[in-house]
């Protein structure tokens, strides 16, 4: 198991008094309604496809994959070894809900989910992945997107 | 997380996301988050239960509706 409170002390305390950003804006962009939503992921699980580049560690870029990858051609490949993956290897749904949000899309609960989706390696500053979501931002739009879907790991 | 959407808030696009260490959250204040209690590499819960990750989804989702 490993809920912050079951891992070591140490490490525990470490990721609790991570360094945040701090921000002195609240930047507000009003979402349509659900069903006009097209969605997109952007993950910090280290995701990627198989074949493409793994992630190596302090890792700021990002990997692109195609909403349509079958689950044997998507690949963990985050340095940390401070969080469970066997939740991962028996569904990625519990960091990358893609069956889910196909299901609200062929409910008509969301507008459509992105061809598209975004992965980060996490355990980086957030200000060393700014100029790269800026740029992948241009790249949401493009695709059509109005509503991202943020999932840390 | 946090930092990610303040940059794509920024950029014209609505985020909305799941928070797994509160406090990280409470210290970067993105505009709508869902802190749940699960483990760190599962933030939709358990896999292969279908019916819990859709509320959580739903959950997380419907955040892009405050006002």
């Amino acid at each position: 198991m490993t809920r912050l409170e079951d891992i070591d002390a140490l490490m525990r305390e470490e990721l609790i008094e991570l360094e945040c950003p701090e921000f002195d804006n609240d930047p507000w962009v009003r979402a349509p309604a659900l069903p006009e939503c097209r969605v997109a992921v952007v993950s910090t699980a280290g995701l990627q496809r198989r074949g493409d580049r793994p992630f190596e560690w302090g890792a700021t870029d990002y990997r692109v994959i195609l909403g349509e990858t079958a689950t044997e051609d998507l690949v963990m490949s985050h340095v940390s070894t401070n969080f469970d993956r066997a939740g991962y290897q028996q569904d990625m749904n519990v960091c990358f809900p893609i069956d889910r949000l196909n299901e609200l899309a062929e409910e008509g609960v969301i507008e459509s989910v992105a061809k598209y989706h975004y992965a980060f390696q996490g355990s980086t500053a957030p200000e060393e992945m700014e100029a790269p979501t800026r740029q992948m931002a241009g790249l949401l739009k493009a695709d059509g997107v109005n509503a991202v879907l943020l999932v840390p790991i | 997380m946090g930092g990610l959407a303040h940059y794509l808030e920024e950029e014209g696009l609505a985020t909305t996301q799941i928070s797994l260490i509160r406090l990280h959250s409470e210290k970067t204040r993105p505009p709508r988050a869902l802190w749940v209690p699960f483990e760190l590499g599962r933030p939709f819960g358990p896999p292969n239960d279908v019916p819990f990750q859709r509320r959580v989804l739903m959950a997380t989702l419907e955040l892009l509706q405050a006002k």
